[in-house]
C-alpha cells in the first residue's frame, strides 16, 4: 500500500477513534456509520487513487441532518420527520461521494429545521462544545457539524447558514465556517428553512481544506432555481483572476462601524482590534466604513425568516410522511393542528406563529413588504462599500467613502456561552441578539467566513470576512492570509 | 383562486361544444334580468405534456398516484423548476385576449391546510400576474340575445397550480389522495362583471373554450375537469355572491337564473344580501360558507421561484404566430365561396378541422369539383361514423389526399358513398396502412358496379325473398317500401351498387312482373 493510502487510512482511524471515544459525551453525530465500512471504503479509495484524484478522496465528513441521503432517515433533528427517509439524494452529497471521493461519517445534531443559535433545540439534545470541559455551547444550528470537526471526527463537514448557522458554531469550536455566496452551491434535496438565505456551508480546520470542498460542490444545478448560471460562474473566476493579479496580496480591509456593538464582548474586541494590528503590521490598508442598513438587519432578518419558514413548514403535516398524531384535527376542529404541536418542538413553533402573523394581511404591508425594502437597501449598501463590482448589479456610484475589498469583523458577540446561562435565559428573543453579526451577509448574500482566532489569554474567537458578491475565491485567500498571523 | 375538488365520475365522450348557441339561449329568453351582473373566474388546465413545476406526465384518468414526483408531493428538499411550455401556452391565452402582457410577473404561495394540497400552499400568480386587462369580444351569434356586440374585459390571466383530487370512500370514514393532478398547470382568467344576463355568462364562456381548444391551449373540456367556472353574482349594484365550481353552460344558466331570484326574494323579504359563497347542486343553490373576507391565505412571494421574464421578441413571436381565430375562420367559412351555414361552420371549428376542410376544398377545386363537397362530406358523413376522440385523427390518417380520392371516386361513380366510408373506418382501425385510397380500393375490389346480369340477379333474389312486402309496394298500398328492398341490394351487394341503379332496377324488375306498378310510379 502506498505511502499516501497509509496516512488516509491513518487518518481515518483517528477520526473513528475520536468519534467512539467523544461522540457519547459531545453528541455531535446523530448517526455513524459503522467503522468497518469506513475503514472498508478509505482502502478502496486509497487504492484506487492517482494523482489525478481530489484532495478529498478518501478524507471523512459530516453532515448536517437538513442534508437529503438515501440510506438513512434526513430528520432535520425533529419528531416531525422521524424515521423519514427521502428517495433522493442532496446534490451535494451526490457530488462529495462521486466527484470528489468522500467518505461520510454520519449525520450531524442540528437545531431543530436549522432553528437556533446554540444547537438546544434538537430532538437528540444539544452538543457539546469539545473546546471546554464544562458544558458549552457549540453554537448553531450547524452545532454539530462545527463540533464534529473541533473534535478531530472528521476532516471537513456540511452545513447549512440562513442567518448565521455555520459562522457561529464555527467560531465558538474554533474552526473555520464559511457562508458561500447564495447561489453558488446547490440546495436541492437540502431542507428548506428559508429559501432566500440558505445556503448550504462548509466547517474545517482549515482554509485549503474548505477551499477544496466548495470547489467540489460549488457547480450548477439543473435542479435548484436559484443555482448560479455556467456563464455567470465563468464570469467570476474571470474576475478572480484578474482582481488576484491586480491586488498582489495586498488588501483594502474595512472596518464596518455598525458592527461595533455594545453587547459585544472585551474577549471579542480585543480579538478583533489584535487581528487588525496584526494586518496592518503586515501592509494591508485598514479603513473605517459604513453600512448604515446594517443596524436595521435584525429585525429584517426575523421578518424574513419566519415567514418563509412558516410557508415551508406547511408541508409538514402528517399525511405522506413523517409523525403523525392519533386523530387529525383538535377539538375545535383545526386540521392538523395535533400531529403539528405535537411534531415540531417550541422554536420551531414560535417562528411559525411569528411568521404567519408577519405574513397575515394585517400585517403583512407593515412587516414583510418593509422587510423586503431594507432587504433590498441593506444588498446595495453592501454592493457598494467593496472596490470591486457586484456582478448582477448594475454599477452603483459610490460614497464619498474609501472602498475596501473585504470587511472584517467579529462573527459572535461573545465565546461560547454555558449551556446552563442559555437555558435559564429569560425570553428565547436573548439568544436571536447573537444573531446580529452574521445576519447581514446572510441578507446581503455575499461570501462571509468565521476564521478562528486564539488570543494570548487563550480564548477561542471568531474572527469573520465578508466580500463582494462572487467574490468567494478572494475571500478565501484573505481567510488563509488571517489564518497563518 | 380556490381550486375545488369534483368528487364526480368523468365521462369520456367529447360532447358539448358544438351545441347551437341559440337553444340555450333560448331556455332563459323569457325571463328579464334587470339589475343582474356577472362576473367569472376560469380554471383552465393547460395542455401540457409534464406539469408545471415538475418534470412528471400529465395525466387524466391514470392509475391514482401513477404521475407524482417529488416535488408534487412536497418531499422535504425538493424544488420547483418552471415548465417553459406552459409559460408559452398562457401567454398564447393572453395573447388571444388581446391582454396587456407583463414582461416581470412573480409567483406566490397562497396557503391553506388540505389533504389534497400537499405543500399547504398553491403556487399562484397573485401580486403580479402574467396578463391583465383583456377583452373577449362576443357577437350575437355567439348566443347573446339583447345587444349586437359585448365585450368582456379580463381583469387578470395568472399561472398557477391544480391540487390533487380527495376520493372518498362510501360508508368508510376513510379518504384517499390522487396527487395525478397535483402540480398540473392552469391558467386562472377572471372577468370584470360585464355580462347583465345568464345567457351572456354561458356564451362567454363558450366562446372561451372555443378560442382555447383551438389555440391548444386547453382541451376545455368540462367532463375531464379541463375547465372550470365560478360565477360572481350581484343584483342591483348589492353585494356580490360566488357560485362555485359550474360543471356545465346548462349550469351556469340555470345556477345565475336561480341565484339572481334568490337575491330579488331575499330583497323583496326585506333582507340584506350578504357576500357569501354557494353550491350548484344541478337544480338549487345553497350557501356554503361566509365569503373570503374571513379567510387568511398569508400570501408570499414564493422565495425561491425566480421572476418570470419575458422577451420583447417572444412577446412579439407569439403575436405573430397567432393563428386565425375562431371569429375570423367562422367569417371566412360563412361567406363565398364556401358558404357553410353557421352551425357547420361551428362544428368544423369545434373538431379543429378547419384546416383539413380547407385542404381537401383545395383539391377537390383543382380537380373541378366542389370544394364545399368536403364540407357536407366532413359535417354530415364521417363524424357520423367516427368514434368518440377519433376527430382529431382525421387530417392525420383520412389525410386530406386520402379523402378527396374517395370524394372524387364517389362523385365519378367508381365507389358508392357506403364503401368510401367503409374505406374510412378501415383507414382509422389500420393505421399502419399508409396507402392512398385508390390502391385499397383495387387491393378489396370495392369499385362500384353498374347496371349489370350481377345486380339484376340480386335483386330478383331480394324480392322472391320478400314476396310479401312486393305485394304492398304493387298495390300502391306501401310504396315506400321500395327503400327496403334498396337497403337489402346495398347488403347483399356489398355496397358496392349505387342506390341510383339498385331503384332503377328494382323497379324495372317490378314493373315487368307487375305492369300495374307502372301507374303507382306515376
Amino acid at each position: 500500500m502506498s505511502q499516501h493510502a497509509d496516512i488516509l487510512l491513518k487518518e481515518a482511524k483517528a477520526c473513528l477513534s475520536n468519534i467512539s471515544s467523544l461522540n457519547h459525551r459531545l453528541n455531535a453525530l446523530i448517526s455513524v456509520r459503522p467503522p468497518e465500512s469506513v475503514l472498508t471504503r478509505v482502502s478502496e479509495v486509497a487504492l484506487k487513487g492517482t494523482e489525478s484524484q481530489s484532495g478529498l478522496a478518501g478524507k471523512l465528513f459530516a453532515f448536517k441532518d437538513n442534508f437529503c441521503t438515501v440510506d438513512q432517515p434526513t430528520t432535520c433533528a425533529s419528531k416531525m420527520l422521524q424515521g423519514y427517509v427521502s428517495p433522493f439524494e442532496a446534490t451535494v452529497m451526490t457530488r462529495l461521494y462521486k466527484i470528489a471521493h468522500a467518505i461520510d461519517i454520519g449525520r450531524a445534531n442540528m437545531d431543530e429545521f436549522a432553528m437556533g443559535t446554540d444547537n438546544i433545540f434538537s430532538v437528540y439534545g444539544p452538543p457539546l462544545n469539545p473546546l471546554y470541559s464544562t458544558p458549552r455551547s457549540a453554537g448553531g444550528s450547524s452545532g454539530g457539524s462545527a463540533c464534529a470537526v473541533a473534535a478531530g471526527m472528521c476532516h471537513f463537514a456540511l452545513g447549512t447558514d440562513t442567518g448565521g448557522s455555520v459562522r457561529l458554531p464555527a467560531a465558538y469550536c474554533g474552526v473555520v465556517g464559511y457562508k458561500p455566496s447564495y447561489g453558488l452551491v446547490s440546495r436541492h434535496g437540502v431542507v428548506a428553512f428559508a429559501q432566500s438565505l440558505d445556503t448550504v456551508g462548509v466547517f474545517a480546520r482549515d482554509v485549503q481544506t474548505v477551499r477544496e470542498v466548495f470547489n467540489v460542490i460549488s457547480a450548477y444545478d439543473p435542479l435548484d432555481p436559484t443555482s448560479v448560471s455556467h456563464e455567470l460562474r465563468r464570469q467570476l473566476q474571470t474576475n478572480t483572476a484578474r482582481r488576484r493579479q491586480a491586488s498582489k496580496g495586498k488588501y483594502r480591509l474595512g472596518i464596518p462601524l455598525e458592527f461595533i456593538v455594545d453587547s459585544c464582548s472585551p474577549d471579542i474586541t480585543n480579538a478583533w482590534a489584535a487581528v487588525l494590528k496584526k494586518l496592518r503590521a503586515q501592509g494591508h490598508e485598514l479603513y473605517a466604513v459604513s453600512v448604515p442598513s446594517i443596524k436595521s438587519a435584525l429585525p429584517t432578518y426575523y421578518v424574513l425568516g419566519p415567514s418563509e419558514a412558516a410557508s415551508n413548514l406547511s408541508r409538514y403535516d402528517g399525511v405522506r410522511y413523517g409523525y403523525r398524531a392519533n386523530v387529525d384535527r383538535e377539538a375545535n376542529g383545526v386540521l392538523y393542528g395535533v400531529t403539528r404541536s405535537e411534531g415540531f418542538g417550541s422554536e420551531v413553533r414560535r417562528r411559525i406563529l411569528l411568521g404567519n402573523y408577519n405574513l397575515s394581511s394585517g400585517a403583512f404591508n407593515n412587516h414583510y413588504i418593509q422587510a423586503q425594502k431594507v432587504r433590498r437597501k441593506l444588498q446595495l449598501n453592501f454592493a457598494k462599500v467593496f472596490s470591486v463590482d457586484h456582478p448582477l448589479e448594475k454599477p452603483i456610484d459610490r460614497d464619498d467613502q474609501p472602498t475596501v475589498d473585504f470587511l472584517v469583523a467579529p462573527c459572535s458577540t461573545g465565546t461560547a456561552p454555558l449551556l446552563s446561562d442559555i437555558l435559564s435565559q429569560k425570553s428565547p428573543l436573548d439568544s436571536y441578539v447573537n444573531d446580529v453579526l452574521t445576519v447581514p451577509a446572510s441578507l446581503a448574500g455575499i461570501p462571509a467566513i468565521s476564521i478562528p482566532w486564539h488570543s494570548d489569554d487563550g480564548k477561542v474567537v471568531g474572527i469573520q470576512v465578508m466580500g463582494q458578491y462572487g467574490d468567494d475565491d478572494r475571500v478565501l485567500d484573505v481567510s488563509e492570509t488571517i489564518m497563518s498571523l | 383562486m380556490r381550486i375545488y375538488v369534483r368528487p364526480r365520475v368523468f365521462g369520456t365522450r367529447n360532447l358539448g361544444f358544438v351545441r347551437d348557441a341559440r337553444r340555450w339561449a333560448s331556455a332563459a329568453a323569457e325571463n328579464s334580468y334587470d339589475g343582474l351582473k356577472c362576473g367569472v373566474e376560469i380554471h383552465l388546465q393547460l395542455d401540457t405534456k409534464t406539469k408545471l413545476f415538475s418534470n412528471s406526465r400529465t395525466s387524466f384518468q391514470a392509475t391514482p398516484n401513477e404521475h407524482v414526483s417529488y416535488f408534487d408531493l412536497a418531499l422535504p428538499g425538493s424544488q420547483p423548476i418552471l415548465n417553459k411550455h406552459a409559460v408559452l401556452l398562457a401567454l398564447k391565452a393572453a395573447t388571444a385576449l388581446n391582454c396587456k402582457i407583463h414582461r416581470r410577473s412573480m409567483f406566490d404561495r397562497k396557503h391553506y391546510f388540505y389533504a389534497d394540497q400537499p405543500a399547504g400552499y398553491q403556487i399562484t400568480q397573485y401580486y403580479h400576474a402574467i396578463a391583465s386587462d383583456g377583452i373577449l369580444w362576443l357577437q350575437r351569434r355567439d348566443g347573446i340575445l339583447s345587444r349586437d356586440k359585448l365585450g368582456v374585459r379580463i381583469a387578470q390571466l395568472q399561472i398557477e397550480q391544480d391540487t390533487g383530487k380527495s376520493v372518498y370512500e362510501i360508508d368508510s370514514d376513510k379518504s384517499y389522495i390522487d396527487f395525478n393532478r397535483t402540480n398540473h398547470p392552469l391558467i386562472e382568467i377572471v372577468t370584470a362583471p360585464d355580462m347583465k344576463t345568464p345567457q351572456e355568462a354561458a356564451a362567454f364562456v363558450h366562446k372561451l373554450q372555443t378560442l382555447m381548444k383551438h389555440l391548444g391551449v386547453s382541451t376545455g373540456e368540462f367532463q375531464s375537469g379541463a375547465i372550470r367556472v365560478d360565477v360572481n353574482v350581484s343584483t342591483n349594484g348589492g353585494k356580490r355572491c360566488e357560485i362555485k365550481n359550474l360543471a356545465s353552460i346548462n349550469d351556469i344558466i340555470y345556477s345565475i337564473r336561480a341565484e339572481y331570484n334568490r337575491q330579488l326574494n331575499e330583497v323583496s323579504q326585506g333582507r340584506a344580501i350578504e357576500s357569501v359563497t354557494l353550491g350548484w347542486d344541478g337544480h338549487n343553490i345553497s350557501v356554503q360558507r361566509e365569503k373570503e373576507g374571513s379567510l387568511e391565505y398569508r400570501y408570499i412571494p414564493d422565495p425561491e421561484l425566480p421572476p418570470l421574464l419575458l422577451s420583447e421578441d417572444i412577446i412579439r413571436k407569439t403575436w405573430e404566430n397567432q393563428p386565425k381565430l375562431p371569429d375570423e375562420l367562422i367569417d371566412e367559412l360563412t361567406a363565398a365561396p364556401h358558404g357553410l351555414n353557421l352551425a357547420n361552420a361551428q362544428t368544423l371549428l369545434s373538431y379543429g378541422l378547419v384546416d383539413y376542410y380547407y385542404a381537401s376544398y383545395k383539391i377537390l377545386e383543382e380537380a373541378e369539383i366542389k370544394g364545399k363537397n368536403a364540407a357536407n362530406w366532413i359535417i354530415n358523413d364521417i363524424l357520423g361514423i367516427v368514434s368518440a376522440g377519433e376527430e382529431k385523427l382525421l387530417p392525420s390518417v383520412v389525410t386530406p389526399s386520402r379523402l378527396t380520392d374517395l370524394i372524387i371516386a364517389q362523385k365519378q361513380k367508381t365507389i358508392t358513398k357506403i364503401i368510401a366510408m367503409n374505406v374510412i373506418k378501415y383507414f382509422l382501425q389500420n393505421q399502419a396502412d399508409r396507402r392512398e385510397s385508390a390502391e385499397v380500393i383495387d387491393q378489396y375490389q370495392l369499385t362500384a358496379m353498374g347496371d349489370s346480369n350481377i345486380l339484376e340477379a340480386i335483386c330478383s333474389n331480394v324480392l322472391e325473398e320478400h314476396s310479401d312486402l312486393v305485394e304492398l309496394v304493387v298495390s300502391g298500398k306501401k310504396p315506400s317500401a321500395i327503400k327496403f328492398f334498396i337497403g337489402m341490394v346495398m347488403k347483399n351487394g356489398k355496397g358496392r351498387f349505387n342506390p341510383q341503379d339498385s331503384e332503377a332496377t328494382l323497379k324495372r324488375i317490378l314493373t315487368a312482373q307487375h305492369p300495374e306498378y307502372a301507374n303507382i310510379q306515376k
